[in-house]
């Protein structure tokens, strides 16, 4: 297998150390089958430990491994090295503070996930005695699509209206409350209303697509917020009840 | 909030910039073009309206608006603002396809599959153009 | 600003109903009226007569109203976020008051044209 000669600018902040966040060069052999993850791994392994970065599946399962390659978000562990010319710019996630190199302030992205109550939510729960929820397959296909978050902030990252307005609950959070808002096993429409109708709630998109965009797990969060943006005003108008649709 | 409520917090670096945003980047780019139809279109809602207003004062003000409109600077706005509109209806439409996907509250999904219903609304509103087209023009 | 906030699903069933009337009616307006008329490219379609008896009937008035008012609310709520885009948080009260104060302006200035008819 043939190795080829890859130069890596990555982007290094240590609090203890730098003012600001700066560029470090590496040169790196990649083979031919490597993604930017294995370039990262072999920078920590042989020539730079004190690289800071987040990484665990390296499958495109977890979300840990998110960061911008050249200006772009993406999962490192599915960019392949091949498929990039010339220098390669690792830099972390935009529109998260950097805690350490290549590693991002998350805490926010998971209040937000938070704020919108991710779970099923039952007026009355059932007794186990009383069976399980059945759900049809047409049932579990309304929000399937929307249940395949891995949570790894790269909409978050390609937001542009999260770079103005960090306030605003975001896509990922969106998808997921819309996910349980169409869960047919769900009656809590009307406490997710709060987190959705506020004006950094899903009212601060403006249909730029950047998120469905990225998304490595095709969730299509912006398909989400736009029906989340209907279903919210109808409620709020009284046109349809704030509770669940079964 | 932190994972572990005894653990210290570094000095983080401030959140930055999506690369390329607003100008640097041909999504970001297409993006901001979107938003800038709004401009745009008022424009040609003003102008629509100047329009309106002169044919409310009587035939003379009317013709002498018509005049105006076919000066070459006038006409290159116009056609602008024509374009701007166009580009909105086709990114408009493409996006609120979204909206018509999946189930909204009670209402069902749509049973058609979504790239016919992201073109079927660009044709209903062609010939719903037309029509009015037609009718501007005295053939209806 | 409290107010402006409380009624975001407002502003934004404006930008969508403003956005598909848009759609379906200002490109045949903005080409029939703005470009082919002044042209003279539209025969005696919009010659004086026949352009104010359609202007002027109460299906006239009434679309034209319509139309032209909610394009100008959609506008004013797509500049307001083109703004905060541009110019981040710290624009948000001028984007708002001044896009929505414009659409007020624009209202008023339509159904005193179209009332004019």
């Amino acid at each position: 297998m043939e190795l080829r000669k890859v130069r890596f600018e990555v982007l290094r902040f240590r609090p203890e150390q730098d003012q600001a966040p700066v560029f470090q060069t590496y040169e790196v052999e990649c083979m031919e089958d490597w993604v930017v993850l294995d370039a990262l791994n072999a920078i920590k392994d042989d020539v730079d430990p004190t690289l800071s970065h987040r990484w665990s599946c390296r499958m495109g399962v977890c979300g840990s491994c998110g960061m911008l390659v050249n200006g772009r978000p993406v999962l490192t562990c599915a960019a392949f090295v091949r498929n990039y010319s010339g220098v390669i710019r690792v830099e972390p996630l935009s529109n998260f503070p950097i805690v350490r190199d290549l590693v991002v302030d998350l805490d926010g992205f998971v209040d937000k996930l938070k704020s919108v109550k991710p779970w099923i939510i039952r007026r009355i729960e059932k007794d186990l005695s009383e069976g399980e929820y059945r759900q049809s397959p047409a049932q579990l296909e309304e929000f399937k699509q929307f249940s395949m978050c891995i949570n790894c902030a790269l909409c978050y990252a390609a937001c542009p209206v999260l770079a103005n307005e960090p306030d605003f609950v975001g896509p990922a959070a969106i998808a997921l409350g819309h996910r349980y808002n169409l869960d047919s096993r769900d009656e809590g429409n009307a406490e997710r209303f709060a987190a959705f109708d506020s004006h950094d709630g899903v009212y601060a998109c403006s249909y730029a697509n950047e998120c469905s965009q990225v998304c490595p797990k095709h969730v299509d969060p912006a398909m989400a917020i736009q029906q989340a943006k209907l279903t919210d005003f109808l409620q709020w108008a009284k046109i349809l009840p704030k509770r669940s649709f079964t | 909030m932190s994972a572990h409520p005894a653990a210290e917090k570094t000095r983080t670096s401030p959140a930055r910039a999506p690369s390329g945003f607003p100008f640097g980047f041909s999504r970001y780019r297409n993006y901001v073009l979107f938003a800038a139809t709004s401009v745009f279109m008022a424009l040609g809602c003003i102008g629509l309206l100047e329009g309106l207003y002169a044919l409310s004062k009587g035939p003379e003000a009317w013709n002498a608006w018509l005049a105006h409109m076919a000066q070459p600077f006038d006409l290159a706005l116009s056609l602008l603002v024509l374009g701007f509109t166009l580009y909105f209806v086709v990114r408009f439409g493409w996006v609120g396809r979204k909206i018509g996907a999946g189930r909204i509250g009670p209402l069902p999904r749509p049973p058609l599959p979504l790239p016919v219903l992201g073109l079927a609304p660009l044709g209903g509103f062609v010939t719903l153009w037309l029509i009015l087209l037609a009718i501007l023009g005295g053939l209806l | 600003m409290k107010l402006i906030h409380k009624l975001e699903p407002l502003w934004w069933i404006l930008f969508g109903a403003g956005g598909f009337t848009a759609c379906f009616f200002l490109p045949a307006l903005l080409l029939g009226g703005l470009v082919l008329a002044p042209q003279g490219l539209l025969g005696d379609g919009l010659a004086y007569e026949r352009a104010h008896a359609l202007a002027a009937s109460p299906i006239g008035k009434t679309f034209l109203a319509a139309v032209i008012t909610l394009v100008l609310w959609h506008c004013a709520h797509h500049m307001r976020h083109l703004l905060l885009d541009l110019g981040g948080h710290a624009l948000a009260p001028l984007a708002a008051f001044g896009s929505y104060g414009l659409a007020v302006l624009g209202t008023v200035a339509t159904l005193a044209i179209v009332a004019a008819l």
